[in-house]
């Protein structure tokens, strides 16, 4: 595999661009091959939003319209050079990107689809009546001709004009999915709340990747003007946004050969099959339903089927991934909890009087409370007293009514990404892992905010980018091994046991060097060998300097390890003391346990 | 410039009329947006194949000569709902109910469109790509008030009229009936709901039923003001998602309110800035709203749950 890697990728690349050589057919070399070149590069942007995003842009006829036109204007009415024709169309992509993204990807729902679909049909509409510049619906044929360095770059070498720059496209998306804002796309689309609170920025995430997705569709536009010499309003239709996303989504997205492969079908469908002309926009909306449901992962999926199928070993062969995991192993592990401000024992986070209503029910009312540092303090209560919603509040997934959260005195406020900044971080009651991603990659996305390398790193592959990979897969696996999951780092989350899951998100939350660790009741559902595993690992964090806060029903556990407990009725705090003085307290015996006979619950020896 | 006041007055009925129609459709996809999170992508195209149901209906019955009489009207009107509903079914079948199960919000947006692409087809295979006029029951004639000082397009009215009674009409069964108070359980809560012994696919599937069909007899409403044709759809349906935005995805009759305010810019537009640019308000409506009160002018910001 990797030798195929290394050989034959580049002899097909050549392969292809010594195209024009062989076909002298000009039909299939320019409006066949030019074009599946063009919308390639589109395609590729498109599975940035779609595949790993996991939003919807059905308006990108629209972007490809601002780029072929602003090209085709300038070419015509200005006499500019090409490159800073392709330059302003690349610029005024992005720059519609941002108008479409920012209003519609800070929401959550369906807001990007509506607001792309609006977009596409009202450019088509403006380009129509705006006669003087576009010349309307006659369309514009004054398109000049193409050179570079003297060489004629029209008719069937139009394919060498943009060919080099598909491959260019093809290696940036490759390069952007590979890092980690792949990861960032992947985790946000899996489980926003748990990429969030690891300290990825939902909005940044989601808006690079498709202000990336529409300057490539505006850089791709500006080509196309030379395609067929000519542009008109009727190619950029709502249904060309939709066959774009047909490329994609029958190919198979998340692949290149999945985005080749599709591109060129539906490019080629039309001439190929000539009698179903009159129905294909009913063909294109078939075969859409059909691999959504029946070829989720499109044409390629379909291959690695029939691949696994006839040579089962090519399945289970070791990925490169992995050997790289192997060289990296082995670095101890020590936490490392941000310098220390304060002495153990100085207060570390204070809730001051912190109140959240929903409605008319008060969730935390007036809770006031210090956890102190380097200690394992719990936090205690019957069902519904407000644990979980005291940590979404510290968290930042909720805002609160009133009161404050302090850290190191200081306030904290803002997103949950920004929150995870401050140095706390959290597991989730019902397990929030990123289920299709590797362990190690779970892990690599809780160490998110050590990534500092920009957009360019990650095309360009520069060093910095590839040494923060590296030292990052590294400092994954030794916190897997400290969690004791070393050995599982290259399987799907999804498929590792439950008291593993639990593991995995502690492995995760400690990824961004936390002083405060939140648990929300990580031994729920353990069964009790993996109860004594979560306490041993729980004072491992403890000691290792990171202070604990701890939500937690197993009492034995809660009694063991705990410095301090607070605990909470209906919302508000009843009592807070050392695990012995919380025993012995008669509201707590009352609240929690009932009157009579339930206080030895509370007791540590109950299980003796 | 010379603009009289019963200009003005002829402008903002016909803004209004146009903004019934949008707020129709917007009604639509609030509806299944509150129950299931979801809508229907292609809900122009329930209204254009709305359109040529009443346009055959009412072709083969009455002629091309003379307006239809209410009662065939009537019969078309019905017919195009039963059509909407009975798409909406298998819609509902193949495009949300696997979606929902995957959680994924990529397959319903992508699948509702297929449908839509595939409606238009087949409208295109059986109705032609021609414009095809259709009469309205109030003819076409327009009527004069104020001794011909203010004169007012009886099919604008009937849209209004018929509009309005249909978002009443379901708002008031929706309150009343216990179905309806069903469907604003699910929106409240689904899980809720789903304990409290309601059938929420069915509750769902019923948001889907009313939501098309709906949107059908918006299409035997607009037809005679606008023509028939199978691309008749794409803009309305677009215009509405900036409505259905405007009001708040997850208000009922905020919408009507959207649809005002969008049909007046349009008819402002048309007529102070030009005809051709008279699309591109809800655009830029649809993208300032959500940049500045992104739950709609009558939506409340809900604090989610996780």
């Amino acid at each position: 595999m990797d030798q195929f890697r290394r050989f034959g990728i580049p002899l097909l690349v050549l392969l292809a661009a010594s195209l024009p050589l062989f076909i002298e057919n000009g039909y299939l070399m320019h409006s066949v091959l030019g074009k599946v070149c063009i919308y390639l590069i589109i395609v590729a942007g498109l599975d940035l939003v779609v595949g790993y995003s996991g939003d919807v842009s059905a308006g990108h006829a629209g972007l490809f319209a601002v780029g072929a036109y602003a090209s085709a204007i300038l070419m015509w009415k200005f006499r500019t050079p090409f490159p800073v024709c392709v330059l302003v169309g690349t610029s005024l992509g992005a720059l519609f990107g941002i108008v479409l993204g920012v209003p519609a990807l800070r929401l959550r729902g369906p807001y990007l689809a509506v607001s792309t679909i609006a977009f596409g049909i009202i450019i088509q509409t403006i380009v129509n009546e705006a006669v003087p510049l576009t010349q309307g619906s006659s369309g514009i044929r004054e398109i000049p001709k193409l050179e570079a360095f003297g060489v004629n770059l029209d008719g069937n070498y139009f394919y060498w004009a943009v060919f080099p720059f598909t491959v260019i496209a093809l290696l940036m998306k490759q390069g952007i999915v590979t890092s980690y804002w792949g990861r960032s796309f992947e985790a946000l689309k899996e489980n926003p709340v748990a990429a969030a609170c690891s300290g990825v920025s939902r909005y940044r995430f989601k808006l690079s990747a498709f202000v990336t997705s529409a300057a490539l569709t505006g850089f791709a536009g500006s080509f196309f003007p030379h395609v067929d010499k000519y542009i008109g309003p009727p190619t950029f239709s709502f249904e060309l946004s939709v066959s774009f996303l047909i490329m994609l989504i029958f190919g198979g997205t998340r692949s290149i050969l999945g985005n080749i492969l599709g591109t060129f079908s539906i490019v080629i469908l039309p001439d190929v099959f000539n009698f179903i002309n009159d129905w294909r926009l009913a063909i294109y909306g078939g075969l859409l339903l059909f691999t959504l449901y029946f070829l989720p992962r499109g044409l390629v999926g379909l291959l690695i089927n029939i691949r696994d199928r006839l040579f089962p070993a090519a399945a289970t062969a070791t990925g490169p991934a992995l050997t790289r995991l192997a060289e990296s192993g082995g670095e101890a592990v020590h936490l490392r909890p941000e310098a220390a401000q304060t002495k153990p024992g100085e207060p570390l986070l204070e809730l001051k009087e912190l109140t959240i209503k929903f409605g008319g029910l008060t969730a935390v009312n007036k809770l006031d409370m210090v956890v102190k540092r380097g200690q394992i303090h719990a936090l205690i209560g019957p069902n519904g007293s407000g644990k979980s919603t005291t940590v979404n509040l510290i968290t930042g997934i909720y805002t609160p009514t009133s009161g404050e959260v302090l850290l190191r005195g200081r306030k904290v406020t803002g997103a949950p990404d920004k929150i995870s900044a401050l140095g706390i971080a959290r597991t989730f009651q019902n397990v929030a892992l990123f289920g299709d991603m590797t362990v190690v990659d779970n892990v690599m996305v809780g160490l998110h905010h050590s990534f500092q390398g920009g957009f360019l790193d990650l095309v360009l592959r520069t060093p910095r980018a590839r040494h923060e990979e590296k030292s990052a897969r590294a400092r994954a696996v030794a916190l897997l091994d400290f969690v004791g999951l070393g050995h599982l780092a290259q399987e799907r989350a999804k498929n590792l046991p439950y008291g593993k899951q639990r593991l995995l998100e502690i492995a995760r939350a400690l990824g961004s060097d936390p002083s405060l660790l939140l648990l929300d009741e990580p031994a729920a559902g353990l069964t009790s060998g993996e109860i004594g595993d979560m306490d041993a690992i729980i004072r491992k964090v403890r000691d290792a300097g990171v202070t604990v806060f701890l939500i937690e029903h197993h009492m034995d556990l809660v009694m063991s390890i705990s410095d301090e407990i607070t605990v909470l009725d209906f919302g508000q705090r009843i009592a807070q003391g050392t695990p012995a003085e919380i025993q012995a307290n008669e509201r707590v015996i009352n609240a929690y346990l009932g009157t009579s006979g339930g206080g030895h619950h509370l007791g540590t020896h109950s299980t003796h | 410039m010379n603009f009289t006041f019963a200009e003005l007055v002829q402008l903002i009925f016909s803004g209004v009329a146009l903004g019934m129609i949008y707020a129709l459709l917007a009604f639509g996809y609030n509806i299944t947006f509150s129950t299931s999170r979801t809508l229907n992508f292609s809900q122009g195209d329930f209204l254009m194949l709305g359109a040529f149901i009443s346009y055959t209906i009412i072709l083969h019955i009455t002629g091309k000569r003379l307006p239809p009489s209410w009662l065939v009207w009537a019969l078309a009107l019905v017919a195009a709902a039963t059509l909407g509903g009975l798409l909406a079914i298998i819609l509902q079948q193949v495009a949300i109910k696997p979606a929902l199960k995957t959680g994924s919000d990529v397959s319903w947006i992508l699948a509702t469109i297929s449908l839509g692409i595939i409606a238009k087809n087949v409208a295109e295979r059986i109705w032609g790509t021609d414009d095809y006029p259709v009469r309205s029951p109030l003819g076409s004639d327009l009527w004069s008030l104020f001794g011909g000082k203010l004169n007012i397009d009886p099919r604008e009215l009937m849209i209004i009229v018929a509009a309005a009674l249909i978002m009443v009409g379901f708002e008031f069964f929706r309150r009343k009936s216990l179905l309806g108070k069903a469907v604003t359980a699910v929106a409240a809560d689904k899980d809720a709901a789903a304990l409290m012994g309601i059938n929420v696919p069915v509750v769902i599937a019923f948001s889907f039923i009313v939501s098309c069909a709906i949107a059908a007899m918006g299409g035997v409403l607009v037809g005679p003001l606008t023509f028939v044709s199978a691309s008749m759809g794409a803009l309305l349906g677009v215009k509405a998602y900036a409505v259905s935005v405007i009001g708040g995805l997850q208000s009922g009759l905020g919408v009507i309110a959207g649809g005002l305010i969008l049909g007046l810019s349009e008819q402002l537009t048309a007529r102070f800035v030009s005809t051709g640019y008279k699309d591109t308000p809800g655009f830029i409506i649809l993208i300032l709203i959500l940049l500045l009160k992104p739950d709609g002018l009558f939506g409340k910001a809900a604090v989610k749950k996780v």
